[in-house]
């Protein structure tokens, strides 16, 4: 019997023009459908039909034309189709086709869990369709799923692509398994061949209804085409034992037993059986218990009334399994799926079931249950050494004490970077750069300055200018670290100290990285040397302490003549540094206050005595010389002591070098300074 | 009505290519049964649809043809213009010797159809598959050849036939000068030959 009901969705439209349209054109638009491009499919359908002068029967009619107007297409079928016409029964003709072809293979190896729940028959047509009809036989795909289980149109058109890449073009008919079904379908169910069931044990409760009535397994076609059970044929099987089935050879226990997919198991039967008032909207109820639609025509399981599994199979295999096997404890050794080679040797069940269970029994190994990772192997030891290990190699091959030195300090580096979950950059900042830059700067002669442009870590991975954002003796409330650079004494007269001191070292114009290596050692050392002395002895420098020191420079006329510019002691420093000249084990001196030069200036060669003991012999006023540095004293008391020898002083050499080393820029090539020096015969000899 | 399907039918000749084979033999085969109200319904969205564009001589044949079938004119003004047919890149092959069963059905039909000068095929590469293209020269209503031709072809499980029934004499449109040069003869008439 016909659907008399106009269909109400596009699948539904689609279903009750299966067999007036070619195949092609159906697929297309389901194909459309599923993409939900709705309206082109109707589109193309209403044209095809139209342009065909289809007769439809009245419900079919207005279904299209109730489409067609939804989705406001240009052509009115209404119109432009022939009048509607009642039919009875459908043209087409169907039968089961062989066991084994090419279309069955395929919907053997789709995977279980696309056609979870459903059940899959496929039948041949044997007439054409449509006004430019394929080859025929053409088959034809019924497949049958719970009602709400799954999108029907989405599961037509998945298995039609399927079928399409596999080069076996089919028509997928999705049905639902209460639903009153065409007549069309109809004809074909009734010739149609089983090919799998996924349905699981939901089934199984509503066989029995039907189950008596039909004479043979395949719907209405005879015991020549019907399997011998309702047990699916694996793709890897060989064909022999369907083919006895179709024979209709009584299926034995053995046959079952090497069946990867034997009739769906009772062993999930007594769990999931319904109450006694099932409602037919729960997917797990079985068509049994769907109640019937009276007024949508023949429900699916009326027009198969005939298409049984037959009784010699089921019997043994049901009730055994049901009594004797736990519902749920066998569920894991189940295989997956149809496409597993060989299944269990009990004969029961392997399919996996539908709902939370089989869900839940999932094997290990899917994303869900993978184990955790590994923790992540370190870099270091999975590609070797460290960047900084590289970069000190070529350091390590030079020969010497201090090479050596360096090696063995920078070995212990990798070991640190390995297990110190810090990253390296800051285990080296947390050692102090001095140190580290020790014994490179000894073994090369160079200057601080050029000992940061030496430092292996010099670059990215230093980044000597980041150190001082990096000082965690940095203040919060100066992030910029400019008050970083003072020491860490919070006198006023200590840091105007350390200003006016800092300025006549000429620290201020060395590289920064040297810079920053003073930096603790300013805190340390100078402090207590300093600070505590001069605060007593300059109670109020306090007020004004820079326009002291200005006055200072004013009044000293002696220091009129240029050698008294602050820079020039400290850019002396570092070149007279060599190798030999540098028996102090820690020769960072230029961007230390200058308090740390009086020791720096000790060995030079001039043989200056120390001008701070000297300090009261200079001539000056109390007030006066309390408000002198102790560099300025330094000065001072060298300048006279030289003035006193009658040596003639190295001004004009150092002058030189000073006006060369560009101290703030201003003392530029032509401005005639440069060019005496370059007259005058070498200092050293006279 | 016999002008705007001869109309219709040189467009559609001249999009062989530019439209999906799947479409293409749809709106041969409804031209072919009659289906003008569908032509003109779906013929103007389909150009939209693809961005397949129309020269000034196609698209006077568009309004010759499904303009006067009621398409919309809207529709009709919203097709993109183009100044040249797009060439499209695929090319043809003789393929191998001998007739198949659809050849010999095909050639069965065209030797009793009228006006039929020459038949002719080949394989196109380049795109999508590797359909035979079936050519033939000559035909009165060639619309209705096509058509026929078509529904042949299908039935030899040639899903997306492509047969393109050609003027005898002219210049045909590249697509189609590829074809034939690309292509093998299957048939000739004696009569054309002879000239009467």
């Amino acid at each position: 019997m016909e659907d008399e009901t106009s269909p109400e969705t596009t699948h539904d439209l689609l279903l009750s023009l299966a067999g007036r349209v070619d195949d092609d054109l159906l697929a297309w638009a389901r194909e459309l459908a599923a993409v939900g491009e709705d309206a082109r499919a109707v589109e193309l359908l209403t044209a095809s039909l139209v342009a065909a002068r289809t007769v439809l029967p009245d419900p079919v009619r207005a279904g299209l034309v109730a489409a067609a107007r939804s989705a406001r297409i240009d052509l009115d079928p209404a119109a432009a189709l022939p009048p509607s016409r009642a039919e009875q029964g459908s043209a087409h003709r169907f039968d089961a086709g062989p066991p084994d072809d090419v279309v069955s293979a395929v919907l053997l190896a789709v995977p279980a869990r696309q056609v979870q729940g459903c059940r899959i028959l496929v039948a041949r047509r044997l007439t054409p369709a449509g006004s430019a009809p394929g080859p025929l036989p053409h088959p034809v795909v019924l497949v049958e799923v719970l009602p709400g289980a799954r999108a029907t149109d989405v599961l037509a058109y998945q298995l039609a692509a399927t079928l399409e890449r596999a080069g076996v073009p089919a028509s997928v008919e999705v049905l639902t398994a209460d639903a009153p079904v065409p007549a069309y379908h109809a004809a074909a169910l009734r010739r149609a061949r089983l090919i799998r069931s996924d349905d699981g044990g939901e089934r199984h409760m509503a066989e029995p209804e039907w189950a008596p009535g039909r004479p043979s397994a395949v719907f209405g076609a005879g015991p020549a085409s019907m399997p011998g059970h309702r047990h699916v044929r694996h793709p890897l099987a060989p064909p022999q034992p369907d083919v006895a089935g179709l024979l209709g050879t009584p299926a034995r226990p053995g046959d079952l037993r090497g069946d990867p997919r034997p009739a769906p198991a009772a062993d999930a039967l007594p769990q999931r059986t319904p109450g006694p008032n099932p409602e037919p909207v729960d997917p797990e109820a079985g068509t049994l218990s769907l109640p019937a639609v009276p007024n949508r025509g023949t429900p699916l399981s009326a027009v198969r009334p005939e298409a049984s599994d037959p009784p010699p199979v089921r019997p043994d295999a049901e009730p055994s399994a049901a009594s004797v096997d736990p519902p749920e404890g066998h569920e894991p050794d189940a295989p997956p799926g149809p496409s597993s080679p060989s299944g269990p040797p009990t004969g029961q069940d392997p399919r996996p079931r539908p709902g939370p269970t089989a869900r839940t029994l999932r094997p290990p190994g899917t994303p869900d249950a993978r184990p955790p990772l590994p923790s992540p192997i370190p870099l270091v030891r999975r590609n070797g050494p460290t960047p900084t290990a590289h970069l000190f190699e070529p350091v390590a091959e030079q020969p010497g004490e201090a090479a050596e030195q360096l090696f063995g300090e920078q070995i212990q580096r990798p070991a640190e970077a390995v297990d110190n979950p810090r990253p390296p950059r800051n285990t080296a900042m947390d050692t102090p750069l001095p140190h580290r830059m020790n014994g490179l700067s000894r073994t090369l002669g160079e200057t601080p300055a050029f000992d940061s442009l030496n430092d292996p870590l010099s670059g990215p991975l230093s980044e000597p200018l980041l150190a001082p954002l990096l000082d965690p003796t940095i203040r919060e409330d100066d992030p910029l670290g400019v008050d970083g650079r003072m020491p860490a004494a919070p006198e006023p007269a200590r840091a105007e100290e350390d200003w006016s001191s800092e300025w006549q070292s000429g620290s201020w114009a060395m590289s920064p990285s040297a810079l920053d290596d003073d930096e603790p050692e300013d805190t340390s050392d100078a402090s207590p040397e300093i600070a505590a002395p001069d605060v007593e002895e300059r109670p109020d420098a306090r007020p004004a302490p820079r326009r002291a020191a200005r006055h200072r420079y004013v009044d000293e006329e002696g220091d009129a003549d240029g050698e008294g510019r602050p820079p020039e002691p400290e850019a002396e420093a570092p070149r007279d540094r060599s190798p030999e000249a540098q028996p102090a084990p820690e020769p960072e001196p230029v961007a230390e206050p200058v308090a740390e030069d009086a020791p720096a200036a000790a060995p030079e060669p001039d043989g200056t005595p120390d001008p701070v003991p000297a300090s009261a012999d200079l001539g000056l006023r109390p007030e006066s010389l309390a408000r002198l540095s102790d560099a300025d004293r330094q000065l001072l008391a060298r300048l006279q002591a030289e003035l006193l020898d009658g040596r003639k002083p190295r001004v004009s050499r150092r002058a030189g070098i000073a006006n060369g080393s560009g101290t703030n820029g201003s003392s530029g090539n032509g401005s005639g300074i440069n060019g005496a020096p370059r007259a005058d015969p070498p200092d050293l000899a006279g | 009505m016999t002008a705007a399907d001869q109309a219709c039918h040189e467009l559609l000749v001249r999009l062989a290519g530019r439209l999906p084979d799947e479409l293409h033999w749809r709106l041969r085969d409804w031209l072919a049964d009659g289906g003008q109200a569908a032509l003109s319904a779906t013929l103007p969205r389909e150009l939209l649809r693809h961005r397949v564009g129309l020269t000034d001589d196609e698209r006077e044949l568009l309004a010759a043809a499904v303009g006067q079938w009621g398409a919309s004119r809207r529709l009709l003004d919203a097709v993109l213009p183009a100044h040249a047919s797009d060439e499209p890149a695929v090319a043809f092959a003789p393929g191998p010797d001998g007739l198949d069963q659809a050849a010999l059905s095909i050639l069965a039909v065209v030797r009793g159809h009228p006006g039929c000068v020459a038949l002719r095929q080949a394989w196109r590469s380049g795109g999508r598959g590797r359909p035979r293209v079936v050519l033939v020269l000559g035909g009165e209503r060639p619309w209705v050849l096509t058509g026929t031709l078509q529904r042949v072809l299908r039935a030899h499980g040639d899903r997306t036939p492509c047969v393109e029934v050609l003027p005898p004499h002219g210049e045909p449109p590249s697509y189609h000068r590829a074809a034939i040069m690309g292509s093998v003869s299957l048939w000739r008439s004696v009569a054309a030959l002879v000239g009467t």
